[in-house]
């Protein structure tokens, strides 16, 4: 047991003078060596649950455990949990040398063991030509990469990470993430990230946390996230998701007009399917019409209009097959992969 | 931006008409306006006016060499005016009016012409020299006084003319080796100079010295007159004066009625304004005013403005140099 | 321009002039023209005089020295100098002392009462020069109100105000809040999360700010320790007030061309004057900016900008504040205090009466500094908005030079400007003296640079694509400027503007030069009042300017808080 979070709760007073809370009733455990991410849109309360790890903001209730003991009240500098900011927050002022050097500098570790630390970090992340650089003299993913190295040389039990790869492209966005995911596995480090990026949590995340205003939605690995998601709004943020009725009664389910043989509890209302989950079938049990649809190069990305749904449906390339709007278009749901709520 | 630039130039432009003539004065900025009031109401003429010590006056003429501002320069001691004749800066006008002046009160050719007549006297504070243990100073060595050390004020005898007149007056009362003994002496017995001649008076009014060497016109106005617990007094073996003046500015904008301007003030309509701020007129026909001091009372030297202004330069050169080392 | 340039251009005229609407051949003449007028104005009204005080010191039937050589000489003239030195750099150690602190206290703290510090420290920039002087002697004047009742029954008698102790006081008063606006700049854009983390890497609040915030505040600091010398250097009323025996080479200056009338060797002294403060200038311009680390990182992450402090460090920032605001209420409160006496120093019973002598003796002055305020105001504001616009946005030659020489007024110290005014604008060609032109047009230039660099930093930050869809629709530089440009800029444009003002009506060391008997000015007649003892009309007088002043720049910030909401709804 690493982390863990008790009953937390954080309110704020906003200019107006009213309360605002921003965390309710958070309950988390984080265990040794594992990649947690908080997820969720912004003004969900993940930042803030980050902050209140790292020691920035103080917890209005509840409290913080590290290896058992309450840290509720130590202070930033006291607790060695080394973050990679958003903005990376390198110290303009500092060589990159300096930066990365400065946490152990603050340890009161002596000279030699800080240049042969650093040094080895550098070389690792590949800033070796830069070493001598200044901040603004590098590039995003080079600052980012300093930002790194300028917390994994503290050798940290925990790392913490605020959205570090938002402010790259695409393509870099994808390397650091794995380059990431590597080190943190590499040194058995213990991570707790921060992204609104699903993609992003899903690719590296051993647990995800999804929030919303200020609750915990769902804790999961990805796959159960993905699968088996426990909200509708986990359901809409993870992935793209089609959300039906489900009328149930006496073990008979039916969904859309059509019946379906799955024994689910009585009060489930709701069905999930997700679009790559539906089978174009000319022999399939619904037809609707095309109402939009785009070529995506490896799919095909199609809205269907049956009775008052709109349903999302991604179809695989296959042949010279088009589909054009106003069309007429059978499928059916794969029983196996429905998920009900 | 179009009506910006309009504007601009409307009000670069307005303000100057046929009717008016600008002056500037090196009496006080209030007592100006009280003058300046009068005459527009006598005449009809519109005075646009500009209130300068002395020196500043003669250094801005001297500056507007080539293209003259103002048309006459009233008020301020004659030593300046002298210095002003010679640099060419005036234009002789004899008043119309029916009185002769002394020649020390007027240039010979009329460059300028005296207006008022003002001695040399201390403004002493009341409260302040009680508390000091002496009594006000009734002679030139009193101020010399190690009671008095810190506490006397005067200007700088290159800004202000009654600061010069002062300067001058020691030197030809006392003669050059005593007098610049005495004004070393004197140097470390004052405060610190002032621009203008009759701050000193008010410096002694609000006590922030104890006693202030100025124009007795200045003294009676600012001390007692504006209410300060100051007493007059003048130095027994005697103390110079001032022959306060106005003249004619050659080449000036208006210079019809600047002659106008100075034909007023020469009149005994003009001058007998002046009692009221306590200055004693040198037109024959005004007999001062209870209370205000006149020639006879005062023990004056013979004080020579014309060898004053020759030697100004060199005075205040020496004078620098005295007060420095 | 290159041959190139010029060949291509021409390929693009034949080409446009055949092809296109020729609006947009003349998008360039409007410039040209616009970047020649303003070249010819800054060489009229800026260097021009300079070039004459310059060259009345060294040119008397030939080239000379002598003056120099006469100056540096005398210990008369070199006394003044080491004083002059002395002080500015005293001033701009304590000011930027304080600013700083004030600075900390309202960006990096939960001070209580943070809008009053605010407002404290930059309350003196809307007073006149020396009404802070005029206090120091109401209160520790031989006869002032502390030295009498404190100073003196506890240390004893032979305190004086007068000379270094007493300018270094009024002067840091008067000048902090420079510092302050400088640091609040400067703490303003240091990202918060970089103490974040600091913190996070293990260190203690008080390295933190040893080893990150005050680093990244260098730049700042020597910017303000200059800018400070330069204004206490150029300072002119205060010493004239409050200097004592203490010469100061500004006043030297003055009394040197106005009581010895001797232009040549005033104008020496002017550039003697001139030099360090241009050395100040240009040392902070291209070498202090140009090492600036502070950067906006533009999306800053969320962060409390707000950390909390040790008691120590709380006892010591809030006894800079307390001490510097409690001087503030003091000396301020005695002005007020003073404009309701009957006769300050003998008769100290309760009068409104110098509020309406006070107005009626002055109601000329305050009649044509308002118009001549007025007028030279919207001026000055569109002077800036156009040099800054160009600068920033324009590509000519002589770019740089432009920008120098428009801020070069705020080097150089009022009183050369003064006399190089007088020298330069007395005769034809240019004769200008005795109108009220040459008082707006010394308005203007005097305080141009303060609204182009709140125009050019307002600008920096307004994204070019704006203007250029502006141009992509068919508008041209001018028409830019004044349709998109002027509009997103007016908040900083009327702030500018409304500061322009109050400088207006606060100014003396340069105009007291050049006011003439048909235009005069309030400050000038204020000086004139002290000089001859009204004390107490100068007291009514320099409250009411005060509020007045505050009362524009207050409905101002009103305006543009209004405006500002109405943009974003």
């Amino acid at each position: 047991m690493s982390l863990l979070i008790r009953d937390l709760h954080k309110r704020f007073k906003t200019d107006d003078g009213k309360d605002f809370s921003a965390l309710k009733n958070i309950n988390l455990e984080i265990t040794d060596g594992e990649f947690f991410t908080l997820l969720g849109p912004s003004g969900c309360g993940k930042t803030t649950l980050l902050r209140i790890i790292a020691g920035f903001e103080r917890p209005s209730e509840g409290s913080l455990y590290f290896n058992g003991n309450d840290i509720s009240h130590k202070a930033v500098y006291e607790r060695n949990f080394p973050m990679v900011f958003q903005s990376y927050a390198l110290f303009p002022h500092m060589s990159v040398l300096e930066n990365i050097g400065y946490g152990l500098k603050q340890k009161g570790v002596d000279k030699n063991t800080i240049n042969k630390k650093v040094n080895r970090i550098i070389e690792m992340t590949g800033l070796t030509p830069n070493k001598d650089k200044y901040p603004h003299q590098m590039s995003g993913g080079q600052q980012q990469r300093v930002a790194l190295a300028r917390a994994i040389v503290m050798e940290p039990e925990v790392m913490l990470f605020d959205e570090p790869l938002s402010n790259l492209d695409a393509n870099l966005r994808i390397s650091m993430r794995e380059e990431i995911r590597r080190i943190q596995k590499d040194f058995g480090i213990t991570v707790v990230y921060v992204t609104h990026d699903q993609e992003e949590a899903m690719a590296v995340s051993d647990k995800i946390v999804v929030m919303n205003h200020g609750v915990i939605e769902q804790v999961g690995s990805p796959i159960e996230i993905y699968s088996k998601p426990q909200s509708e709004f986990v359901a809409n943020f993870v992935g793209q998701a089609n959300i039906l009725p489900v009328s149930n009664s006496g073990g008979n389910i039916s969904i859309l007009g059509v019946n379906y043989k799955k024994e689910i509890d009585q009060n489930l209302r709701k069905v999930i399917s997700r679009p790559e989950f539906i089978k174009i079938d000319e022999r399939g049990n619904h037809t609707g019409i095309i109402t939009n649809s785009t070529y995506l190069g490896a799919n095909w990305n199609l809205k269907v209009k049956i009775k008052d749904e709109e349903i999302a449906i991604l179809a695989p390339i296959f042949g010279n097959k088009n589909f054009d709007v106003d069309q007429k278009i059978s499928f059916s749901f794969d029983s196996n992969t429905l998920h009900f709520i | 931006m179009k009506y910006l630039l309009i504007l601009f130039f409307l009000f670069s432009c307005s303000k100057s008409n046929e009717n008016t003539v600008n002056i500037y004065s090196s009496v006080d900025a209030k007592e100006t306006a009280h003058y300046v009031k009068k005459f527009e109401k006598d005449t009809g003429i519109k005075v646009n006016w500009v209130r300068m010590s002395t020196g500043e006056t003669l250094a801005r003429l001297l500056a507007e060499q080539n293209s003259p501002q103002v048309s006459v320069w009233f008020g301020g001691t004659s030593p300046e005016f002298i210095t002003a004749t010679k640099k060419g800066l005036l234009e002789a006008y004899k008043p119309a009016v029916n009185y002769e002046l002394d020649v020390n009160q007027r240039d010979k050719d009329y460059h300028w012409t005296g207006i008022y007549f003002g001695a040399i006297g201390f403004a002493t504070n009341d409260k302040i020299i009680k508390e000091l243990g002496v009594s006000p100073p009734q002679s030139w060595n009193d101020l010399l006084r190690p009671e008095l050390k810190g506490k006397v004020s005067m200007a700088y005898p290159y800004t202000s003319g009654t600061a010069y007149t002062v300067v001058s007056s020691i030197l030809q009362m006392m003669g050059e080796e005593k007098g610049w003994e005495f004004i070393k002496n004197l140097n470390g017995q004052i405060h610190h100079y002032n621009k203008s001649g009759s701050a000193a008076v008010t410096q002694a009014g609000i006590g922030e010295i104890a006693v202030g060497i100025s124009f007795s016109h200045d003294i009676l106005k600012k001390g007692k007159g504006a209410g300060y617990p100051v007493t007059l007094s003048f130095p027994n073996e005697g103390t110079g004066f001032e022959v306060g003046s106005m003249a004619l500015v050659k080449n000036g904008p208006n210079n019809t009625l600047g002659k106008k301007f100075i034909d007023y003030f020469a009149s005994t309509k003009g001058q007998s304004e002046f009692s009221k701020y306590f200055r004693v007129a040198l037109n024959p026909a005004i007999t001062p005013k209870e209370g205000m001091v006149k020639r006879s009372e005062v023990n004056l030297i013979e004080f020579d403005a014309l060898k004053a202004a020759n030697e100004q330069a060199r005075v205040i050169e020496q004078w620098k140099t005295t007060v420095t080392n | 321009m290159s041959k190139q340039e010029l060949l291509s251009n021409g390929r693009q005229q034949l080409l446009t002039k055949s092809l296109a609407p020729k609006k947009i051949v003349d998008d360039r003449k409007p410039l040209y023209l616009l970047v020649g007028v303003i070249f010819l104005l800054l060489f009229l009204f800026i260097l021009y005089p300079l070039f004459k005080v310059f060259w009345m010191s060294v040119y008397d039937d030939g080239f000379t020295l002598n003056n120099y050589i006469k100056f540096f000489s005398s210990s008369f003239n070199l006394t003044p100098l080491w004083n002059t030195l002395m002080l500015a750099s005293s001033v701009a150690m304590l000011g930027t002392f304080i600013g700083y602190v004030f600075a900390y206290v309202v960006t990096r703290t939960r001070f209580v009462g943070k809008r009053f510090v605010k407002i404290f420290g930059t309350f003196p920039m809307i007073s006149p020069p020396f009404v802070i002087s005029l206090a120091a002697i109401i209160l520790l004047g031989q006869n002032g109100v502390l030295t009498r009742n404190i100073i003196s029954p506890i240390f004893g008698e032979g305190f004086s105000i007068y000379g270094f102790k007493g300018l270094l006081l009024v002067e840091t008063m008067s000048y902090f809040p420079t510092a302050f606006l400088i640091f609040v700049g400067v703490f303003s854009a240091i990202d918060p999360v970089l103490e974040d983390a600091a913190h996070n890497m293990g260190a203690s609040p008080s390295k933190t700010f040893r080893e990150i915030i005050f680093p990244l505040t260098k730049p700042g600091i020597y910017s303000s320790l200059l800018l400070l010398f330069i204004e206490s250097i150029a300072d002119f009323g205060n010493p004239l007030v409050l200097s004592g025996g203490f010469k100061v080479l500004s006043v030297e200056a003055y009394l040197k061309i106005t009581g010895e009338f001797d232009l040549p060797m005033g104008a020496t002294i002017s550039m003697v004057l001139l030099v360090p403060a241009l050395i100040a200038f240009f040392v902070q311009k291209y070498y202090v900016d140009k090492k600036s680390f502070v950067t906006l990182t533009g999306k800053s992450s969320t962060s409390s900008f707000f950390k909390s402090h040790s008691l120590l460090t709380n006892i010591f920032l809030g006894s800079v504040i307390f001490i510097t605001t409690s001087m503030i209420v003091l000396f301020y409160g005695a002005v007020v205090w003073g404009s309701f006496v009957k006769v300050w120093g003998a008769d100290h019973s309760f009068t409104m009466s110098n509020y309406f002598t006070g107005v009626e003796d002055s109601w000329n002055y305050i009649k044509d500094t308002f118009i001549l305020s007025a007028v030279a105001t919207p001026l000055t504001g569109l002077m800036a908005l156009i040099i800054s616009y160009l600068i920033v946005r324009k590509k000519f030659i002589g770019k740089g030079f432009m920008e120098v020489a428009s801020m070069l007024s705020f080097a150089v110290p009022g009183t050369v400007v003064g006399i190089g005014y007088i020298l330069a604008f007395n005769e034809s060609p240019f004769l200008l003296t005795g109108t009220s032109a040459i008082i707006i047009i010394l308005f203007i230039f005097r305080n141009m640079p303060v609204g182009i660099r709140s125009s050019i930093a307002s600008l920096k930050q307004l994204d070019p694509a704006i203007e250029e869809a502006a141009m992509n629709l068919g508008a041209n530089t001018v028409t830019t400027l004044k349709d998109i440009t002027a509009p997103l800029l007016a908040p900083a444009f009327f702030s500018g503007v409304a500061y322009s003002f109050v400088r207006c009506l606060t100014a003396i060391s340069a105009i007291i030069f050049v006011v003439s008997g048909s235009w005069n000015l309030l400050t000038v007649s204020l000086l004139g009042q002290v000089e001859n003892g009204h004390l107490s009309i100068a007291c009514a007088i320099c409250v009411l300017l005060i509020l007045t002043a505050g009362s524009i720049l207050g409905i101002m910030q009103f305006l543009i808080y209004r405006k500002g909401i109405k943009q974003r709804d």
